[in-house]
C-alpha cells in the first residue's frame, strides 16, 4: 500500500469506517459520536489537502480492487474529481457541525449520524470513480443510505416522501443500471478519461449511442431534480434541515448534476456529444428546468418547499453549463456546481435556524424575523441575493459565465432564461427579505426556543450559515482562486 | 500605492466600511456621518487626472480611476452626499430608526462613489447594484403604506433595470472581448445592447415611460434622502449613458434620445404641475430636468466634433441639477417655518428656471450652444422646444413655491446644523458654476445679450401664466367648478402598468394551477401507492408459490443463475 493507490480509498474510509461505528453507539453517547464525526470530517480534509498538492505536481492517485473479472472497482483522483469532494467534504464538515446542534436531544441519533456518514462516503465514491460500474455502485449506494435520513421523523408524511423519493430514484437506479451494462455489451470495460473514450465508436453508431445518452441523462437527471423526473424533491422536504442540507447542497442533487457532467466530459467527451446532437436537447430540458421550478417556487408559502423548488431551478444551471458547448459555458457550469452548494445550504441552514429557534415554517410568519435573527438571516440575504445573481455574491460569477458561455456557443437566446430566471427568483426570494428586514413582527414566534446565551440561537446553529454565507460572498468577491481550478478541468476536457 | 491611489480606494471604502459598521450597530448613529463623503470630495478636489489603480483579484479584475466625467460627477455627488448627510443627522435625530436610515445612507452613497470611479465593467455593475438596492431603505424608511407601495414598485424597477444591464454587459463583452469602460469608446456596440444600456440606465435617470416609479419613490423617502436620490442617484443614470453607450448607429440613438429628452422635459412639467404634494412636484422637475441632460447626451451621441462639448454641457447640467434640486429638497424641510423661507427658495428654483446670472443660466447656455449647431432643423426645433420646456419649468416652481408658502408650521425643531447645511448647499447654488473653470466658457457665453433674452422669455411668460391661473383662481373662488387636484395620480401612466400586471399575474396563476392539477392527476394516475400496493400483494404471492412450489423456486433459481452468468458472460466480452 502506497499514496498513490490508497488515498482515494482513504478518503472514502475515513466517514465509512467512523458512520459504521456509530451505528453500534448507545444513544447517550454524545460525545464519541461527535468526536468520530469530526475527526472523520477533518482527517478527510486533510487527506483532500494532501491529494491536491500530489496532483499538482502530477501524482496520480488510483486504488484498483478487482472486483469481478473485467469489473475493477476504481477510485482515482482528477481535478473533476477533487472539485467534488473538496466541496462535498468542506460542506459536510459544517453540516456535521449544525446537525449535531440541530438533533440535540431527538431520538434515533446513531441512526441518523451512521446513515449520514454513510451517505458522505458514496458521494466521495461517486466523486472520486474512476469507471461506469464504481459510479453505479456507489449511486445506488446513496440512494439506499439517504432514504433512512429522508424518512428520520417516521411521521406519516415522512414515510410518504421517502416512498416517493426512493419510487423515483429506484427506477432512475435501473435506468442506470441498464444503460451501464448495454454500454458494457458494446464495447466493454470502459474507464473516465479526460476529454472522454467513445470517439469514433460513438459517432459509428450515432443512434445507439445517443439513446444511451439519453438513458444517462434521464438516470441522473432523477437525483438532479430535471423537470418532469422532480416530484421527489418538495416531497422529501419533510426531512430535518440537516437532511434538506445534505440533499440538496452536499450529495444528492449533486451526485445527479456531477453524474451528467462525468458522463457528457470524460465518458462521451464533450466534442463527440456535440456531434451526436444530444446537447441541444439538454440544453432545452435545463431551461424548461430552471423556468418551471422557479415558477413553482413563488407560490409556495411553506419556507424548505421554496426553497426545494429553487434547487430544482439552480441545478439545472450546471447541466445548463455542460449543455452550452464551449469552455465558458462549461467553466460557468461548474463554478455553479460549487457556489450552488455554498449558497443553498446557507439557506437550508437559514431555514433550519428559524424553524428550530423561533418554529418558523412558513413564509407568512418571517415578518420581523431580522431583527430576532439578524445574524442568520444576514447569511440567508446573501444566499438569496446569490440566487438572483447579484454582485458581489457567488451567484453573480456563475451566471455571468452562462451568460457569455451561452454567446459564445451562439445559444444568445439563453441569456434571455438566465433574465427570466433572475427575475422569477428575485419574485421569490425579495418578498422573504421584505418580511424578514422591513415589516415588524406581526405574532408570536410560533415556537420559541430558548438555548441560553447571548447569541440568537445555539452556537452550533449559528456558526454554519454564517461561514457558508461567508463563503458565497468570498467566491463572488474573489472568483479567480476557484476559477483557476475549474479552468484546468475545462482545458483538459476541451483539449482532450 | 500612491496617496492618489488611496484616495480613490477611499472614495468608496469609508462609506462602505463605515454603512457597515452601522448596519451591525442599529444602536447608534455614528457621529457626523455624512462626512464620510470627505475622501470622495478630496478626491474630485486634488487627485490628479488619469490616476488608477488596479486590483486583478477583485471580481473579474478590478480598475479604479479618476477621468474628466468621472471627476465631475464625483464633485457634485460627493458634495451633495456631504451636505444631505450632516443635514440628515440632525432633521433625524429624534427619529428612533435614525442608524437604520445611516445604515442604508452609507452603502448608497459608498455604491453611488464607488460607480463613478469604476472603470471596468463589473465594478461598475457592482457599485449601480449596492446604490440601488441600499436606497430601497431610504424610500421605505418611514415604513407608511404609500412608502412601502413606492419601494416595492422601485424594487420592481430595479431589478428589471439590473438584468437588463446584465444582458448588455455580456453581450458588450462578448462582442468587444474587454471589459475596460475605456477601450469601449468608438467600438460601436448594436443596437440590442444600446437598448438593453438605454432602458436600464434610462430607468434610473427618470427617462419618459421608466420614470414610474421616481415621483411615487423620490417623495416617499425622508427630505435628505429625497434630496440625494433627486440630485445625485439619479445623475448615475446619466453616467452609465456615458460610460456604455456607445453605439454604432450613434446618430440615430442621437436623435432619439433628442426626442426622448424633448418628451420628457415636457411630460415632467405637464404631469407635474397639478400635483399636490410640494415633494412630488419636485420630483417631477426633476424628470423634467433630465430631459434636459437626455438632449445633451443625444448630442453627445450624434457625436462629431460636438462631442467633446457636449460632454461638459452635460456635466455643467448635472453638477447645476444636483445642486439646485438638492437646494430645493432640503428646503421643503423649513416650509412654514418662516416667511422668509419661499423667498429663499426663490434662488434654487429661478435657477432651475434658467435666470441670468445663476448657475441654470451657464447650464442652459452651454447646452444652448451645442443645440444651436445642429443641422437639420433639429437647431430650430430644440430652441423653440426647451424654451417651452423652460416655460413648464417655471411654473413648476412657482407651484412648488405656493405649496411651500402655505406649508403649516412644522413642529419640529430645527437644529442649527439644519440651516448651516442647507445655507451652504445655497451658497454653492449661488455661486460654484462661477468659479469652476470648466464652466468659464458657458458663464461668459451665458452672459451674452441674446442668451440673456432667451433665457428670461420663459421665466416671464411662466410668471405672468402663473399669476394669471392665480388670480383666476381666487377670483373664481367658489363661481367656477372646484378642480379636484391633482388630476393625474403621482406615477400617471403607472395605472396602465398596474392594469397589465395584475392580468398578467391572474394569467400566471391559472396557468400554475392548471399544471398542478395537471401534475396532480399525473401522479395519481400513475399513482405508486396503488401500484406499491399490486406490487407487494404480487410478491407476497409471490413468496407463498416460491415456498410450496418446487417447481416455481426450482425455475426462479434458474433463472437467477442465468442472469448472472448473463452479467459475466457480457463483462468478458
Amino acid at each position: 500500500m502506497t499514496w498513490e493507490n490508497s488515498l482515494p480509498l482513504l478518503i472514502v474510509l475515513t466517514s465509512l469506517i467512523p458512520g459504521a461505528i456509530i451505528f453500534f453507539l448507545r444513544e447517550a453517547a454524545h460525545g464519541v459520536r461527535t468526536v468520530l464525526n469530526l475527526v472523520g470530517a477533518f482527517s478527510k480534509l486533510v487527506l483532500i489537502a494532501i491529494m491536491i498538492g500530489g496532483l499538482q505536481a502530477g501524482v496520480t492517485y488510483e486504488t484498483r480492487l478487482p472486483l469481478l473479472p473485467n469489473f475493477d472497482l476504481v477510485l482515482r483522483s482528477d481535478s473533476l474529481s477533487v472539485l467534488f469532494v473538496i466541496l462535498s467534504a468542506s460542506l459536510w464538515l459544517v453540516t456535521t457541525i449544525y446537525a449535531i446542534g440541530y438533533l440535540e436531544e431527538s431520538p434515533n441519533r446513531s441512526r441518523f449520524f451512521g446513515f449520514f456518514s454513510l451517505c458522505v462516503s458514496a458521494t466521495m465514491g461517486i466523486a472520486l470513480a474512476g469507471n461506469l460500474i464504481t459510479l453505479l455502485i456507489f449511486y445506488e449506494f446513496l440512494t439506499i443510505c439517504t432514504y433512512p435520513l429522508v424518512v428520520h421523523r417516521g411521521t406519516e408524511k415522512a414515510l410518504r416522501g421517502g416512498r416517493t423519493y426512493l419510487v423515483y430514484t429506484l427506477i432512475g437506479g435501473v435506468l442506470l443500471l441498464v444503460a451501464v451494462i448495454w454500454l458494457h455489451a458494446v464495447v466493454g470495460a470502459v474507464e473516465f478519461m479526460d476529454g472522454g473514450v467513445l470517439n469514433g465508436v460513438a459517432q459509428s453508431q450515432p443512434a445507439l449511442f445517443s439513446l444511451l445518452y439519453v438513458m444517462f441523462v434521464a438516470a441522473f437527471g432523477v437525483k438532479a431534480a430535471l423537470v418532469p423526473l422532480h416530484g421527489w424533491l418538495p416531497r422529501a422536504m419533510v426531512a430535518p434541515a440537516p437532511v434538506s442540507a445534505l440533499l440538496h447542497a452536499v450529495a444528492v442533487v449533486k451526485a445527479g448534476a456531477f453524474g451528467i457532467v462525468r458522463i457528457t466530459y470524460d465518458l462521451y467527451g464533450i466534442a463527440v456529444a456535440n456531434q451526436l446532437g444530444v446537447l441541444t436537447p439538454l440544453l432545452l430540458i435545463t431551461c424548461l428546468t430552471i423556468v418551471v421550478g422557479s415558477l413553482f417556487a413563488i407560490f409556495q408559502d411553506d419556507l424548505k418547499k421554496r426553497l426545494a423548488y429553487s434547487t430544482v431551478s439552480q441545478v439545472s444551471y450546471i447541466i445548463l453549463g455542460v449543455a452550452l458547448f464551449g469552455p465558458i459555458g462549461s467553466i460557468g457550469g461548474l463554478l455553479h456546481l460549487v457556489h450552488q452548494g455554498v449558497m443553498k445550504i446557507t439557506l437550508f441552514f437559514g431555514a433550519g435556524n428559524l424553524a428550530e429557534t423561533l418554529g418558523i415554517h412558513k413564509v407568512s410568519e418571517m415578518d420581523g424575523v431580522g431583527r430576532r435573527m439578524p445574524l442568520t438571516m444576514a447569511a440567508f440575504t446573501v444566499g438569496a441575493l446569490g440566487m438572483i445573481g447579484v454582485p458581489p455574491t457567488a451567484g453573480f460569477i456563475s451566471k455571468w459565465y452562462l451568460g457569455s458561455g451561452a454567446l459564445a456557443a451562439n445559444e444568445s437566446w439563453v441569456i434571455g432564461v438566465l433574465v427570466l430566471s433572475s427575475l422569477l427568483n428575485a419574485a421569490y426570494f425579495l418578498p422573504i427579505l421584505y418580511r424578514a428586514w422591513f415589516k415588524e413582527q406581526q405574532a408570536p414566534w410560533p415556537e420559541e426556543h430558548d438555548f441560553g446565551g447571548r447569541l440568537e440561537t445555539h452556537w452550533t446553529l449559528l456558526m454554519p450559515p454564517v461561514v457558508t454565507g461567508l463563503f458565497a460572498l468570498l467566491l463572488g468577491i474573489v472568483p479567480y482562486i476557484l476559477r483557476s481550478l475549474v479552468e484546468v478541468i475545462i482545458l483538459k476536457e476541451y483539449i482532450g | 500605492m500612491s496617496i492618489s491611489q488611496l484616495l480613490l480606494i477611499l472614495t468608496w471604502l469609508t462609506p462602505l466600511a463605515l454603512g457597515l459598521w452601522q448596519l451591525t450597530r442599529l444602536s447608534a448613529t455614528l457621529p457626523l456621518a455624512g462626512l464620510a463623503a470627505l475622501p470622495a470630495l478630496l478626491t474630485a478636489l486634488f487627485v490628479p487626472l488619469g490616476t488608477q489603480l488596479e486590483i486583478p483579484a477583485l471580481l473579474f479584475g478590478s480598475i479604479f480611476a479618476l477621468d474628466r466625467a468621472g471627476q465631475v460627477f464625483l464633485f457634485f455627488t460627493a458634495l451633495l452626499w456631504l451636505l444631505a448627510g450632516l443635514f440628515a443627522q440632525a432633521y433625524l435625530q429624534k427619529d428612533a430608526r435614525q442608524p437604520h436610515f445611516f445604515a442604508f445612507f452609507l452603502l448608497a452613497m459608498a455604491g453611488n462613489f464607488g460607480l463613478i470611479v469604476a472603470a471596468d465593467m463589473f465594478n461598475f455593475y457592482l457599485w449601480f447594484a449596492l446604490m440601488s438596492f441600499a436606497s430601497y431603505g431610504l424610500i421605505v424608511h418611514s415604513g407608511q403604506a404609500e412608502a412601502q407601495r413606492a419601494g416595492r414598485l422601485y424594487m420592481v424597477l430595479v431589478i428589471v433595470g439590473e438584468v437588463a444591464l446584465f444582458s448588455a454587459l455580456v453581450l458588450i463583452n462578448a462582442a468587444t472581448e474587454t471589459s475596460r469602460l475605456a477601450e469601449l469608446s468608438g467600438r460601436g456596440i448594436d443596437d440590442l445592447s444600446a437598448a438593453l444600456i438605454a432602458g436600464s440606465f434610462g430607468i434610473k435617470a427618470g427617462a419618459v415611460l421608466l420614470h414610474l416609479w421616481l415621483p411615487l419613490a423620490h417623495p416617499a423617502a425622508p427630505i435628505p434622502a429625497s434630496a440625494v436620490l433627486s440630485g445625485a442617484m439619479i445623475k448615475a443614470g446619466v453616467l452609465g449613458w456615458l460610460r456604455f453607450l456607445q453605439p454604432a448607429e450613434g446618430a440615430a440613438w442621437g436623435e432619439l434620445f433628442l426626442i426622448a429628452g424633448l418628451v420628457t422635459a415636457f411630460y415632467g412639467a405637464v404631469m407635474g404641475i397639478s400635483q399636490t404634494n410640494a415633494k412630488t412636484v419636485l420630483a417631477y422637475s426633476s424628470i423634467s430636468q433630465m430631459g434636459f441632460i437626455m438632449v445633451g447626451v443625444g448630442v453627445w451621441l450624434i457625436g462629431g466634433e460636438l462631442r467633446e462639448a457636449a460632454l461638459v454641457a452635460v456635466g455643467l447640467y448635472a453638477l447645476h441639477h444636483a445642486l439646485a434640486k438638492g437646494a430645493l429638497f432640503l428646503g421643503v424641510a423649513f416650509g412654514g417655518a418662516s416667511r422668509l423661507v419661499p423667498i429663499v427658495l426663490l434662488l434654487p428654483a429661478l435657477a432651475l428656471a434658467g435666470l441670468p446670472l445663476t448657475s441654470g443660466a451657464v447650464a442652459k447656455a452651454a447646452l444652448k450652444s451645442l443645440t444651436d449647431q445642429l443641422s437639420g432643423g433639429w437647431a430650430e426645433v430644440l430652441s423653440l422646444g426647451l424654451s417651452l420646456a423652460a416655460i413648464g419649468t417655471t411654473l413648476l416652481m412657482a407651484r412648488f413655491l405656493w405649496l411651500i408658502a402655505r406649508t403649516p408650521e412644522p413642529h419640529k425643531a430645527m437644529p442649527r446644523l439644519m440651516w448651516l447645511t442647507w445655507a451652504a448647499l445655497l451658497i454653492c447654488v449661488a455661486g460654484i458654476l462661477f468659479v469652476l473653470p470648466e464652466a468659464s466658457g458657458a458663464v461668459s457665453e451665458s452672459l451674452k445679450e441674446s442668451k440673456v433674452a432667451t433665457a428670461v422669455t420663459p421665466i416671464l411668460i411662466g410668471a405672468a401664466l402663473s399669476g394669471a391661473v392665480g388670480l383666476v383662481a381666487s377670483v373664481g373662488k367658489g363661481r367656477l367648478p372646484a378642480l379636484k387636484l391633482p388630476l393625474v395620480a403621482p406615477g400617471d401612466v403607472l395605472i396602465v402598468f398596474a392594469a397589465l400586471y395584475a392580468a398578467l399575474e391572474r394569467l400566471l396563476r391559472a396557468v400554475l394551477k392548471g399544471l398542478n392539477v395537471l401534475q396532480e392527476r399525473l401522479v395519481a394516475s400513475l399513482s405508486w401507492g396503488r401500484a406499491l400496493n399490486a406490487l407487494s400483494a404480487l410478491s407476497a404471492q409471490l413468496e407463498a408459490r416460491l415456498r410450496t412450489d418446487w417447481l416455481v423456486s426450482g425455475g426462479a433459481l434458474l433463472l437467477l443463475s442465468l442472469g448472472v452468468l448473463l452479467i459475466v458472460w457480457l463483462s468478458s466480452l
